[in-house]
């Protein structure tokens, strides 16, 4: 409401033409405050009250709006709201042409490939120590089944592990929470080391009866180092110190190979040979998890400190993480059954089946690229996410259209990849078997390359329920991927199970692989579709 | 007797104003048994204070920070597991979730707080037998929100998918209050008009508790002022600035005392349509032992702050003030002291400290746990606030017996008096030459600090303070006692 000022005592109309000036003014320094919102979009403050609040703010206290012979700030701003009103408009900015997507997108490619890293690395290592491709065949049968078992349990503990650490410390790492990563990584670090040791320690009771000594101790050895420096990396990879990731796993791999070259290779005789190279890898692991904690420590000190942190309720959070540690067992499971059950088609113990491991192996090797294909489809989600919610709530669903068919091409590049290492596994495959080291003949060779062509299709499929997985987690839907790995290790089970009491072919496990996998690919690929066909709700219960 | 104190962000785990009055509050009044229900941000607050004995339970909620609300109010749910009913969702809950959507969405000129208290009642006996993580994560709550923001045109034209989905997830963060168990009291006491509400409402409509509302701030205010500075998008704006109206008016609606710290917030409140007879305007006090006259004078003409480093206590307009003053009294020193939460803000200030060329004269001091040797140390107390209620750094200067220079803003010119200088705020000028003036006439100084100190032991001591507040719970506790009876 204006106050209508005495011309008289103004001095006339230049009065009300300053007055109007410093409303203009008022309404300006609005119309400057309000220029951007968080979207890059013009906004105007809605109500009198806001306008008095931000003009109160602006210094307009009592003393000046009773110069411009206000009665009140209320008075004014209605004023000044009304003549800001004509100023702004929510005209939306056209967006930025985004030119570097094919820069980023080889980036991104790069750091998925650095994911499987550490994996090749440990592949290779394995190979020095006998354990995997070319060495496994002629190392004595005994050592290379100690080894292959422990690295099988090894990769389904630190599944457990890893996929509960990521789960936890990535709801964390996104809220920039030190204190309570910290924490998180103190407690999961600690109960991880403690499980790898005690049931390294049962392990090792168990399968002296069925092995002896040293090769269960080399199992045992194998179970719990490989497994802690596995589990790791785990912090590494969801706080993305991808270059820290590389530099362990060089400096992993220059030390047990000086070691192995300059040391124990002419000092002691196998089997503790590879025995105490796994527990060196298990002490680098160790080493890491204590630089990553004092790292972590260091840095909540620098964020304000943990004390007198307000800890969540361990036993909520081991239930929140439970599915993702099932999960991550159960994947890892559904990939190492195949293996113990071709080991097992001759009778029990289980027995190292080389030719089979050496199709498996490479078939897994010849799958990685797509890895990285698939972090460039994850790492794009966010950017498509606040690219496509900027349609309008009553425009219909183009939002959810828009994430279907990022989903729908994402999983057709990644299925693309595929075929294409499927094809090249095909054509190169026999002829890597007969003319490399690798080679194996007869009998052996034969069935290395039945298993790899397989193998390499079941691997395949795996990386698009991968996908398929990675979308569930980002959306907080962790139950389909749980029953979907669950369904495909029991699938995977029960078919060389099937194989192993019939006695039949050791090779005719990579059936029930692919079976399992496809299990798994199916039920995650409902659940994925379902989940982003309305993925702006998914996306709203997520979290 | 016991009292729920209900504080946001705040006691015990933030220092600051409202923080030192929560303490001054309970640690004065011993025969009286509190329960601290804390709302925080998140939980990685410290715990800033030692609780006093007479505190018999601390309940912290966070509102962000976890997943789920067994992280950490697990026991606080009202034990037992609760019940996941798709029928009841659709029966009871969601026509209660549109009713206070509908109640949010309208705004503050067209909101009921009669509806909106009883809204919030009911949904806090559904949430005592239903499981909120289940009920607010559901498809039918989520598409309950859509449908209302698209029968709004405005919304449906202009709030994109992103900023509805946000708006959700903050509802159910903002709600969570909602799902927790009442701690039983005699009175509750809420220290500001904010998301305390939703107890505060819930524990009038339900349990009949008299409620009695301290406004330090207006809440309300610094609210809408925080969302517009931070950039918020429009639709996401309006609807949180309506969610923290509608909190306000309910609060203010089922209040049976609102007892501001100043005149300045009746203005708000009245607009916000408070009825002025269950006003009573209780002034912020202090120990005038532990803040006293030392006669202290340093030997350089020094100009000292108590404040955090914070947007809100706009620390720039203080720096550059300096500038003014350093013309006229070339050896000013400035000894800003206090905590810095906001690490960005922090760096703003100490890049235009460099800017400006003031790395001899002005001092960030970080904390101080003696605030009267800081301000004892001073010639000139001063603060450049945007936004205050009644700040205690005002009356514990003038009990110290410096004079003030602050800017207009809430309480401050009612405390101030005539026994310093108030300039509008974001005037960094004006500041500096009131401060030079001061630092010019010393004996002028002096002489009106003197003058403030009598002037703050007649009006703003801590007995007067705890004596009014001891009445007023005696008073509201023998109401519910009638009521009872």
């Amino acid at each position: 409401m204006m106050n209508s000022p005495g011309i008289d005592t103004m001095g006339g109309f230049d009065a009300f033409e300053e007055r109007e000036q410093k409303l203009e003014a008022a309404a300006r320094s609005i119309v400057a405050l309000c220029r951007d919102d968080q979207f890059g979009r013009g906004w105007r403050p809605k109500g009198i009250d806001e306008v008095a609040i931000l003009l109160e703010s602006l210094g307009y206290s009592p003393e000046v709006v009773a110069e411009l012979w206000y009665p009140s700030l209320f008075a004014f701003a209605a004023d000044v709201a009304r003549i800001v009103d004509k100023y702004v408009s929510d005209e939306e900015r056209a967006a930025q042409t985004d030119t570097n997507w094919f820069t980023r997108s080889c980036r991104d490619y790069a750091i998925g490939a650095l994911y499987s890293g550490p994996w090749i690395i440990a592949v290779v290592g394995l190979a020095i120590f006998g354990a995997t491709l070319w060495s496994s065949l002629s190392t004595p049968l005994h050592l290379a089944t100690g080894i292959a078992l422990g690295v099988y349990g090894a990769l389904v503990m630190s599944g457990v592990f890893s996929q509960a650490i990521a789960r936890r410390l990535t709801f964390y790492f996104l809220q920039d929470n030190a204190a309570l990563m910290q924490w998180t990584l103190e407690r999961f670090i600690a109960l991880a080391v403690l499980t790898f040791v005690a049931t390294g320690a049962a392990g090792w009771l168990v399968l002296r009866q069925f092995y002896g000594d040293p090769d269960a101790w080399l199992a045992a050895a194998f179970y719990v180092g490989s497994g802690i420096f596995q589990t790791s990396l785990a912090p590494l990879y969801t706080m993305r110190r991808f270059s820290w990731i590389i530099g362990i796993a060089l400096a992993s791999s220059l030390l047990t190979g000086f070691t192995f070259v300059g040391f124990f290779h002419r000092a002691i005789d196998v089997p503790w040979e590879p025995a105490t190279l796994a527990g060196e890898i298990g002490i680098i692991g160790l080493a890491v998890m204590l630089a990553t904690l004092a790292w972590m420590r260091n840095r909540a000190a620098r964020a304000g400190g943990s004390h007198d942190l307000l800890p969540p309720a361990t036993r909520a959070i081991v239930y929140a993480a439970l599915p993702y540690a099932t999960f991550g067992a159960c994947y890892f499971l559904m990939i190492v059954i195949d293996h113990l059950a071709a080991g097992l088609v001759h009778g029990f113990p289980f027995q190292y089946r080389s030719g089979y491991e050496l199709g498996c192996d490479i078939g897994l090797l010849a799958i990685i690229p797509v890895v990285g294909i698939i972090n460039v489809a994850l790492e794009n989600l966010p950017r498509r996410i606040l690219a496509g919610a900027q349609a309008g709530i009553g425009t219909g669903k183009p939002f959810d259209r828009s994430m279907l068919r990022f989903y729908l091409t994402s999983a057709l590049g990644v299925f693309i990849a595929i075929a294409l290492t499927i094809g090249l596994a095909e054509v190169a495959g026999q002829w890597v078997l007969d003319h490399t080291v690798l080679g194996l003949s007869g009998a052996g060779g034969d069935e290395a390359l039945f298993v790899l062509r397989f193998a390499t299709v079941g691997y395949g499929l795996l990386m698009l329920g991968l996908l398929n997985c990675q979308l569930l987690f980002f959306l907080s839907r962790p139950m389909p991927a749980l029953w979907a790995s669950a369904g495909g290790a029991a699938t995977v089970a029960i078919g060389s199970m099937a194989v192993v009491l019939r006695h039949g072919l050791a090779r005719d496990c990579v059936y029930a692989l692919d079976a399992g996998i496809v299990i798994f690919l199916v039920v995650t690929s409902f659940a994925a579709i379902d989940t982003m066909r309305r993925f702006t709700y998914s996306y709203y219960a997520a979290y | 007797m016991k009292v729920c104190l209900l504080t946001e962000g705040t006691y015990p785990y933030v220092r600051g104003g409202v923080s030192t009055w929560c303490h001054d509050l309970i640690t004065g009044l011993p025969e009286i048994e509190f329960v601290i229900y804390a709302l925080i941000g998140n939980p990685t607050g410290h715990l800033e204070y030692a609780l006093p004995p007479n505190v018999s339970r601390l309940l912290s909620v966070p509102l962000w920070g976890h997943e789920r609300l067994t992280e950490y109010n697990a026991r606080d749910l009202g034990g037992g597991r609760r019940a996941r009913s798709a029928t009841e969702l659709g029966r009871r809950f969601i026509p209660l979730f549109r009713a206070f959507l509908d109640q949010i969405v309208r705004g503050i000129e067209h909101a009921e707080p009669v509806v909106f208290i009883e809204t919030i009642g009911a949904l806090y006996a559904y949430f005592r037998e239903h499981d909120y993580d289940w009920t607010m994560r559901r498809n039918e709550t989520w598409s309950a929100a859509l449908e209302l923001f698209e029968s709004q045109a405005w919304h449906a034209r202009f709030m994109s998918s992103l900023e509805a989905i946000e708006l959700v997830r903050s509802l159910y963060r903002y709600l969570i209050p909602l799902a927790i168990e009442l701690p039983s009291a005699d009175v509750y006491h809420t220290s500001a008009a904010g998301l305390t509400g939703v107890s505060t409402i819930a524990a009038k409509h339900v349990n009949g508790t008299p409620v009695l509302l301290t406004e330090h701030g207006v809440y309300l205010r610094e609210r809408v002022l925080a969302l517009a500075r931070a950039g918020f998008p429009f639709s996401d704006r309006v609807i949180k600035k309506n969610l923290f109206s509608a909190f306000a008016r309910g609060t203010y609606a089922i209040s049976d005392v609102i007892a501001p710290v100043c005149n300045y917030n009746t203005t708000w409140e009245q607009y916000y349509g408070v009825p002025l007879d269950r006003v009573r305007v209780i002034y912020n006090g202090v120990d005038e032992t532990r803040f006293a006259d030392l006669d202290a004078s340093p030997d350089v003409p020094t100009v000292s702050a108590v404040l955090r480093i914070d947007p809100l206590k706009d620390v720039p307009t203080m720096i550059a003030s300096a500038v003014t003053v350093k013309a006229r009294v070339p050896n000013v020193q400035y000894k800003i002291y206090g905590p810095a939460p906001d690490a960005e803000y922090l760096a703003i200030c100490e890049k235009l400290i460099v800017d400006l060329g003031l790395e001899a004269t002005v001092h960030l001091m970080g904390p101080t746990k003696d605030p009267a040797a800081a301000y004892s140390a001073a010639h000139v107390v001063s603060l450049s606030s945007i936004s205050e209620g009644f700040p205690f750094s005002i009356i514990e200067a003038m009990m110290c017996a410096k004079p003030v220079v602050a800017t207009d803003v809430g309480g401050v010119r009612e405390a101030v008096d005539r026994f310093g200088t108030v300039v509008p705020p974001k005037r960094p000028e004006r500041l500096g030459a009131a401060i030079a003036d001061f630092l010019l006439d010393l004996p002028h100084a002096r002489a009106l600090g003197k003058e403030g100190r009598q002037f703050a032991l007649d009006h703003f001591t801590q007995s007067t303070f705890l004596d009014t507040y001891r009445a007023l719970f005696t008073e509201l506790a023998a109401q519910r006692a009638v009521a009872a009876a």
